[in-house]
Parts: C-alpha cells; sequence; structure tokens
C-alpha cells in the first residue's frame, strides 16, 4: 500500500523530471514543444503545466519521458543528432539533479515539421 | 468562431442525450429488480411515468416473448445481435487507433520518431517552394517495423514543364526530409485536369 507521502514523492519525482525535459527542449535549437491538437501530451505540475512533456512513472520508480516537438525545417542538424542531443541534455540536467537513477527512457516524437515559409 | 459554438452546442446536446439515456436505463434496472406489481417493478416504473397506455401495449408483446416459441427465438436473436452491435461500437469508441510513426532510431534508452503526416504536409510544403510546381500531394507511410518509410509524392505542373523536369525538382526539394527519416521516396509529376483548383 502506497502512503500519501510516498504517492506526493513519486508525483513530485515524475514532475521534477518533465520539468527538466521542458527546460531540454527549450535549450535545444530549432525545436518546440508541442502539446497536440487535443492538448493530451502534457505534465500537470502543481504550479504549472509542462506542454509537450509525457511523464510516465512505472512500477519500479522509473520515469519514462516522451516529449512532442515541433521542428524548424531545415533544422539546424540532422534530426537524429538533435534527438540524441535533446536526451544527452535530459540525461546530463537529470544526473545534476541526483535523478539519474529515476530516469528511465526517454523518447523524442517530431510531431509537425514547419517551414520557414509556413511561420512567415 | 460559428464553428466553435456548433461544434459546443452538438457535444452540449451529445452529452444530455447520453445523459438521459442513461438515467433511463438506470431506472429500467432499478425497476426490474422485483416482478409483478411490486414497488421496484416495470408496472409500477410505467405507473409512475404515467405510460399506462404503453405498458398495455407492451404488455401483450411482452408476453409473447415470455412463452416459448418462435418470438422468444427471434428476440433471444435480436438480443445477441444487439450485443454484438453495442460491443462494436463500444469498440470503436473506447479504441484508440495509434499512428504508427516514422522510427529514425531505437533502443533501450527510448525511440526518435516522426508522425507521418507530419512528414507529410512538410514535403508538400517543400515541394510547392519548386517554381516548376503548381500543387504538390504527399503521402507517407511508416514500416510497421524497424526504421523508415515510404513517401510518395505527386507534383503538379504546367503544361509547359516536362514531367520529368518538376518530378525531378520536387525530388531535389524533399531529398534532405527523406533522408533524414530513412524515407524511400517515389515522385511522380502531373498536370492537373482541365479545370481542376490548383495552389
Amino acid at each position: 500500500m502506497t502512503s500519501d507521502s510516498d504517492a506526493d514523492r513519486s508525483v513530485s519525482r515524475r514532475v521534477v523530471l518533465a520539468h527538466l525535459a521542458g527546460q531540454a527542449i527549450d535549450r535545444t535549437p530549432g525545436v518546440t514543444a508541442t502539446a497536440g491538437p487535443a492538448g493530451r501530451w502534457k505534465t500537470i505540475g502543481a504550479q504549472h503545466t509542462i506542454p509537450g512533456v509525457v511523464a510516465v512513472e512505472d512500477g519500479r520508480g522509473r520515469v519514462d519521458i516522451e516529449v512532442h516537438l515541433v521542428v524548424l525545417w531545415p533544422p539546424p542538424m540532422a534530426l537524429e543528432q538533435l534527438g540524441e542531443q535533446f536526451r544527452g541534455r535530459l540525461r546530463r540536467s537529470a544526473g545534476t539533479a541526483g535523478m539519474s537513477e529515476r530516469l528511465g527512457a526517454v523518447s523524442v516524437a517530431f510531431d509537425d515539421v514547419r517551414s520557414d515559409t509556413e511561420l512567415a | 468562431m460559428a464553428l466553435l459554438a456548433a461544434r459546443g452546442l452538438a457535444r452540449l446536446i451529445a452529452l444530455a442525450l447520453t445523459t438521459a439515456l442513461a438515467l433511463a436505463g438506470l431506472a429500467a434496472a432499478v425497476f426490474s429488480i422485483q416482478g409483478d406489481s411490486a414497488t421496484l417493478s416495470l408496472p409500477s416504473l410505467a405507473g409512475h411515468a404515467r405510460l399506462d397506455d404503453v405498458h398495455a401495449r407492451a404488455g401483450v408483446f411482452l408476453a409473447d416473448l415470455e412463452a416459448d416459441g418462435p418470438p422468444a427465438k427471434l428476440a433471444a436473436l435480436a438480443e445477441a445481435g444487439a450485443s454484438a452491435l453495442g460491443l462494436l461500437l463500444l469498440f470503436g469508441v473506447l479504441a484508440r487507433r495509434r499512428e504508427p510513426l516514422v522510427v529514425i532510431s531505437s533502443d533501450d534508452g527510448g525511440t526518435i520518431a516522426a508522425r507521418p503526416r507530419a512528414l507529410g504536409q512538410a514535403a508538400t510544403t517543400l515541394a510547392e517552394q519548386s517554381r516548376d510546381v503548381l500543387h504538390a500531394k504527399a503521402r507517407t507511410t511508416a514500416r510497421h517495423r524497424g526504421r523508415g518509410g515510404r513517401l510518395r509524392l505527386t507534383a503538379y505542373h504546367r503544361r509547359s514543364t516536362g514531367q520529368k523536369d518538376a518530378a525531378a525538382a520536387s525530388r531535389a526539394r524533399v531529398q534532405a526530409l527523406a533522408d533524414s527519416f530513412s524515407l524511400r521516396v517515389r515522385v511522380r509529376g502531373r498536370v492537373p485536369r482541365r479545370g481542376a483548383r490548383v495552389g
């Protein structure tokens, strides 16, 4: 049975990692987060919502992160490289926050591609 | 604005109707607990709802159903069909169709992927940047297993532009996108039908 404090800790762990993912998106060039057409892809924290980040904690306390991004075409680098850069950045941030053990799989989905002309 | 209002109204009506249906079903279930003319029986519900006439007419039909014979078999068959249809509708509403993603890379640490529809839109936009192309249509499909997928692009061009030239120009525009996502590209040039809208 899970006590309230365990649940709170679990939620905050999940939200902290989602927050770190949101920060990693902001620092990755050529991409922005998207919550999707139905606004489903987001993590709701105590103080704010993190759009484009879905954080799911498994039974072993590891948090899988799935980020949904819009990429501006042409991208600054190959998309695989862009995704790897994001994952590396998030893993480093989680390590700095002492949560690298808690971070599970990090998946990146490019849900929309926008060209310069579409944004102009 | 009008569209949003219409959608809101449609959702409100759907909610009201489903709530009414659920309440009616609940009432029917509760009033089926007892038989004959007891408090929680269907005749009692018909009395509360002032549906005595309906009850009288339905009573004959229900008596036919209770008796052995062709009407009972037909009713059982209809009930089985209705249940199957209900399950099918529930599956249609609740089952979420996941669009397969075009996978760029995948390992234990996670997956990097893209949505085919987004790639199709991007390919269309890129192809239409070519001066030789009036209008483009793209269809992207993901491979069910492994990386990559297929991109089929149709470039509509003027009669004065050669089909091969239009296809080559479109291919040049989308090649970088296709390479990034390991997409096999097939491009064909077409002249729009007379009177068709382009652009």
